[in-house]
């Protein structure tokens, strides 16, 4: 059975996509799992740096989106939901010089659109705005598990917007990383992203749950490692877990993220960050061992 | 005996204090440094022995004071009245001083407004123990690149250690509320 691992938060441009794709390649190169990413951000990074342009294009015109698929398993209409996925994705090779086993569900420009679509199907069954909100979540939450039996890690890029799908993820996800630039605003966000995965209402009611039993661990990203910024880490970290990893600021990390024709080992794809993506590799492999273990 | 002194003031005495201060091998850059500007903020003006010592304290240069190594003298409140040689503390005229140059105080480190972060401070240690800490620092200028550095205001009337002291920690305690307000 797969472990599922989220990657969310409400703010934007926080690197979601590129941490999702980060481990995707890790789980499935170093740790030798069968992977499988769900883009559910209609900003669609995740599929971009995987399929490229135009391989992200097929998919679309092919309608096997992950739109396409969750109106088309909400309507009982996917003959076969496997089709939706497209196989050994990615510009990275392993070790033997194979495609490693990374499976991706591309993203859709109208992830959005479809979950209003989503919700006016199920408003016709009731007219409670919450039970209507709720019966939609719960469906998805089967549509993301679909595939678990299939794959050792499901990764679920969410979209900063927190809908159905995103919040269909964090209630799934066995783990929840949360990665955040260190400056004001990516804090606050964290505070109210961390309020949603563990389902509170008030930081006071969040701050019961330990640290250690909490289901998201928060991850420093494109750190400069400047005073302030090392402030910021150890301010968030006063009140939610922190990953020790953290991601460097780094020409390497842009770089890694550039769709290549020909395919390169994961060191060469990562560069001098490689190290970093290992040790993230690493302390998020071992977290999920742990939370299963609990 | 024709007692020659001079009255040193300003960045002349602090100079002199900072000098003299940091020569001792009992100081930290630090503390010798915390003195300085404790007897600077204290002590109007200050009459002196002449000569004036001069000690380089570059960890990179021996010390070759070029003039005698005159006693400190008894401050004077600024009334310009010479000190009483009876009463005033005698210390015998020590020998020009070399500090080998392994003995030297190292270079103070520059000053971190990031040293530590305020908010964590407030909120691990409570804003009394915040409080002690930043007038610890003892110097207005660092407390205000602190502030400067943390985003916390300073309001305009706020006037010496303790008035700035806090004065961060009320600003700090606004940063935590509107942290908490914005989670809300």
């Amino acid at each position: 059975m797969a472990q599922f691992l989220a990657v969310a938060n409400r703010k934007g441009g926080v690197g979601k996509s590129t941490i999702s794709v980060m481990l995707a390649h890790a789980f499935a190169v170093w740790g030798g799992k069968r992977v499988l990413l769900m883009d559910l951000d209609s900003q669609c990074n995740a599929s971009l740096i995987l399929q490229g342009g135009e391989g992200w294009l097929a998919a679309r015109k092919a309608h096997r989106t992950i739109a396409d698929y969750f109106l088309d398993v909400f309507d009982e209409a996917a003959e076969n939901p496997r089709e939706y996925l497209v196989h050994r994705v990615g510009d990275v090779r392993d070790m033997s010089g194979k495609a490693p086993a990374l499976s991706l569900l591309p993203g859709s420009l109208l992830l959005e659109d479809m979950q209003g679509e989503l919700y006016l199907k199920e408003a016709r069954q009731s007219k409670d705005p919450e039970l209507v909100s709720s019966r939609v979540r719960g469906r998805l939450e089967r549509m993301l598990r679909r595939f678990e039996g299939s794959y050792d890690i499901v990764l679920l890029d969410c979209a900063p917007g927190l809908l159905f799908a995103a919040l269909a993820a964090l209630k799934t996800a066995d783990l929840v990383l949360v990665p955040f630039r260190p400056d004001y605003v990516s804090q606050l966000a964290v505070d109210r992203v961390a309020l949603l995965i563990e389902s509170k209402r008030t930081g006071a009611d969040l701050a019961e749950i330990p640290l250690d039993m909490r289901r998201y661990a928060c991850l420093a990203n494109a750190m400069r490692d400047t005073g302030r910024e090392r402030n910021i880490y150890d301010e968030i970290s006063l009140d939610h877990p922190m990953l020790a990893s953290r991601i460097p600021m780094s020409a390497a990390i842009a770089d890694a993220f550039d769709y290549r024709d020909t395919a390169v080992t994961i060191d060469d794809k990562y560069g001098d960050a490689t190290p970093a993506v290992r040790g993230l590799y690493e302390e998020v492999a071992s977290r999920l061992t742990l939370r299963l273990a609990a | 005996m024709t007692k020659r002194t001079k009255v040193l003031s300003g960045e002349a005495a602090r100079k002199y204090f900072r000098t003299l201060f940091a020569a001792d091998p009992g100081q930290t850059p630090a503390s010798a440094s915390r003195l300085a500007d404790t007897c600077v903020r204290e002590i109007a003006e200050l009459r002196v022995r002449m000569p004036v010592v001069a000690i380089r304290t570059s960890s990179h240069a021996a010390v070759t004071p070029t003039k005698s190594l005159t006693p400190p003298a008894v401050a004077s409140a600024g009334d310009g009245a010479e000190p009483d040689p009876v009463a005033a503390p005698q210390s015998t005229p020590a020998a020009p001083q070399q500090m080998p140059a392994a003995e030297l105080p190292p270079p103070e480190p520059a000053f971190d407004p990031f040293a530590f972060s305020l908010i964590v401070a407030l909120r691990r240690d409570g804003p009394v123990a915040l409080l002690a800490r930043l007038i610890a620092i003892g110097d207005v200028a660092r407390l205000h690149d602190i502030a400067k550095a943390q985003h916390v205001g300073i309001p305009a009337g706020a006037d010496g250690v303790a008035a700035i002291a806090a004065a961060i920690v009320a600003g700090t305690e606004r940063r935590v509320a509107h942290r908490e307000a914005a989670a809300s």
